[in-house]
Parts: C-alpha cells; sequence; structure tokens
C-alpha cells in the first residue's frame, strides 16, 4: 500500500468510530458503580481491559511476569479509583499504570539468563513466538504496543483506539509501519 | 499485506493470520482477579499530604507572630529604667520619663469608676517596705544590695569577691595607664622624627 493509500484511508476513518460514545457511558457507569464499594462492577471492568493491560504489559516484560503485573495493575487501579477525575479515560489511566509497573519490573528485576541453543529451538512453535515477541520488543514503544493488541490480544484497530485513548488515524498508522518494520525483521520481505 | 484485514480484521491476509496463530500461545488468558477483602475502594476522608504540610506550615508561622507579638509588646512596655551605680547602697530605680506624667494627667481629669472588687484586689496590695529596699521590677543580675541581711559567710564572700573585684580593676587601670603612655611615647618619637 503507498503512502496517498493510507492518507485516503485516514481521511475516510471517522465514519466507522460511531460506536465509541456508548461505549464510554457504560464505562463511566461501571466506575461510578465500582467507587461505590460495588466489586461486581469492578470485576466487569476488569474483564473490559485486561486484555489491553496484558498487552502492554507483554510489549515490556516477559509473558511469565505479565500476569503477576496485570494483577499489580489492577489491584492499584482499585484503590485509586476515586482519584480518577475522568471516568471516560479509564483505558488510558490503566495503560499508564501498566507502563509505569512495566518499567519498576525491569528496576527490580533480577538479572537473566539467555536460553541456550538447545532450548531455543526453532522448529520449537513456542520458540518461534518468543522469537516473534522478542522482535516486535526491539520496536519503537507506539508500534510495539499496538501490534502487540492487535496480533497477540486479537483487538481490532477500533478496539485499541478506544480503550488506549489514542486517535485512530494514529493507531493505523502505527499498525501499517509497525508490520512493514516486523516483517523487515522477520525477514518475510520488503514492501509489496 | 492486507491493511483492511491489519485494521478491522475483514477480508483475510494469510501472512498476518500465521503471525496470529503462532503468537496465540502469549494471549491473555481469563484469570480471576484477587482483591484482598480488606480493602476498601471508598476513601473520601483521605486528605492529602500537602494540605497537612500547609496546614502545619500555617499554624508554626502563626505561632512564631504571636510569640514575636508578645516578646515586642514585653520590650516596649517595661516602665521602669533601672540605674546602677557603683555602690550598691546607692542604686535607685527611676520611673519612666514618660509614664508618671501621663498618669497624673489621667487621674486630674477623668477619676476613675472603680468597681468594688477591683477595689478589695487593690487593698489587698500593701507596701510595707520602703521603695529603696524593694526589688527592682527589671533582672538583677547582682545580689541583693542589703548586707545586714547576709550571713556571716556570706557577708564574708561577698567582701572576698568584692576585694578581688577592686584588686583586678586597679590591674586593668594600671595596664591601661601603661598603654596610654606607651601610645604617647610613641606619639612623642614621631613628632621630634
Amino acid at each position: 500500500m503507498s503512502n496517498s493509500d493510507i492518507a485516503e484511508n485516514l481521511f475516510m476513518f471517522p465514519a466507522t468510530v460511531s460506536t465509541a460514545p456508548t461505549t464510554v457511558s457504560a464505562e463511566a457507569n461501571l466506575i461510578e458503580r465500582a467507587c461505590s464499594g460495588d466489586r461486581d462492577a469492578f470485576t466487569d471492568l476488569y474483564k473490559m481491559f485486561a486484555p489491553l493491560v496484558h498487552g502492554i504489559v507483554l510489549a515490556r516484560v516477559p509473558y511469565d511476569d505479565a500476569q503477576d503485573i496485570v494483577q499489580e495493575v489492577f489491584l492499584s487501579a482499585y484503590n485509586n479509583l476515586h482519584t480518577l477525575r475522568d471516568k471516560n479515560v479509564m483505558g488510558a489511566w490503566l495503560a499508564t499504570i501498566a507502563r509505569n509497573r512495566a518499567t519498576e519490573f525491569y528496576r527490580h528485576a533480577r538479572p537473566t539468563e539467555e536460553l541456550s541453543e538447545e532450548i531455543s529451538d526453532r522448529n520449537n512453535p513456542e520458540a518461534e513466538a518468543r522469537e516473534i515477541l522478542a522482535a516486535i520488543r526491539t520496536m519503537p514503544e507506539a508500534y510495539r504496543e499496538t501490534l502487540v493488541l492487535r496480533l497477540v490480544e486479537g483487538m481490532t484497530g477500533i478496539e485499541i483506539a478506544e480503550r488506549t485513548g489514542l486517535k485512530p488515524e494514529s493507531v493505523r498508522v502505527n499498525l501499517h509501519r509497525g508490520m512493514e518494520l516486523l516483517r523487515k525483521t522477520l525477514g518475510v520481505g520488503g514492501r509489496k | 499485506m492486507n491493511d483492511e484485514y491489519l485494521w478491522q480484521k475483514t477480508g483475510s491476509d494469510p501472512e498476518i493470520e500465521k503471525l496470529e496463530k503462532k503468537l496465540d500461545v502469549f494471549r491473555y488468558r481469563d484469570a480471576p482477579l484477587n482483591i484482598p477483602v480488606v480493602e476498601n475502594v471508598v476513601e473520601t476522608a483521605r486528605v492529602p499530604r500537602w494540605r497537612i504540610s500547609l496546614a502545619f506550615a500555617f499554624a508554626a508561622s502563626a505561632m512564631a507572630g504571636i510569640l514575636a507579638a508578645v516578646v515586642l509588646f514585653n520590650i516596649t512596655s517595661t516602665p521602669v529604667e533601672t540605674v546602677f551605680v557603683a555602690s550598691p547602697e546607692l542604686e535607685t530605680a527611676s520611673p519612666a520619663p514618660a509614664a508618671a506624667p501621663i498618669e497624673e494627667k489621667k487621674t486630674t481629669t477623668a477619676p476613675k469608676v472603680v468597681p468594688q472588687f477591683a477595689e478589695i484586689k487593690r487593698s489587698k496590695i500593701i507596701r510595707t517596705q520602703p521603695a529603696t529596699e524593694r526589688r527592682p521590677r527589671s533582672k538583677d543580675l547582682r545580689p541583693s544590695n542589703s548586707i545586714a541581711t547576709l550571713s556571716p559567710e556570706e557577708r564574708y564572700a561577698y567582701r572576698q569577691l568584692m576585694l578581688a573585684l577592686s584588686i583586678s580593676s586597679s590591674k586593668l587601670k594600671l595596664v591601661e595607664d601603661s598603654i596610654k603612655g606607651n601610645e604617647n611615647s610613641e606619639n612623642t618619637s614621631t613628632d621630634k622624627r
């Protein structure tokens, strides 16, 4: 796809984001209920945002530690929910907490050893997946987050934009450029 | 690369689908959220730290202000100035120069209506000692001037102290004179030159 095609798509994009306000109000309602002590409402919020938080964390830390950090992020959010002034930016707020927690993880992390060649066998599908994830992690932050959310968590571009609070145009560009960079890194091929 | 598939999963792109399939092992698996029961979401009464520190700062400055005002008031309102002279027997307390005439004026112009309880209170303050023997209002670091009230040992110690002071003062005088003499001799020598 050429740059002009991308520009055309970007121009056409806003018409497709019509479902955002209803989702936002449902979030706000859940947050209000959770603030007043409704645990079920917070559990619903957790189910809604857990893939987003997991994706953001996974873009930075190893898979084995990601789940623990997700729990920490939601626990922190649960304890500080009353400090959230704008109820419509829950996703962006959680994303910020997740990024900070991931940074803290590396601050307190113990030194790790690289896998030996025997263990990291290329024919092993999990090892291959780890290699792809490692390649994604080497990319700039904007690309790696959107790519993990799209390829690992299975979210669409619209969902990523809604949950993270980013502009859909930015997400689309990040996805496209990130995917091209990943193909180059993995040696799949250049532009078509 | 099918951009629409990458954006909203419409159509198909075998390459991206393959990547999705491989990376599926890392996808988020639904896990229950473990929230401790003791934690409480609603914390409306929590006061931020900066507010507490600000309140402390205000309280401290107010206290300092009050203290300064009290000290200033005490300094300005001391009416008696004690004059110390060489001999302790001649020590007198002189009243403040402006205070006495103002009081006189007040008494002559408008006689005060004193309530009964105040009169009773005032009548209790009876001066039994003459003014010279009364303790001065200002702080006197020296021992009491009435030598007659001292015990023989104290009297002896007092005299010894006085003797020591006089000797030291005379020595100081000698030193001062010698310094002056030296200065004079130097001056004369310079004049001669």
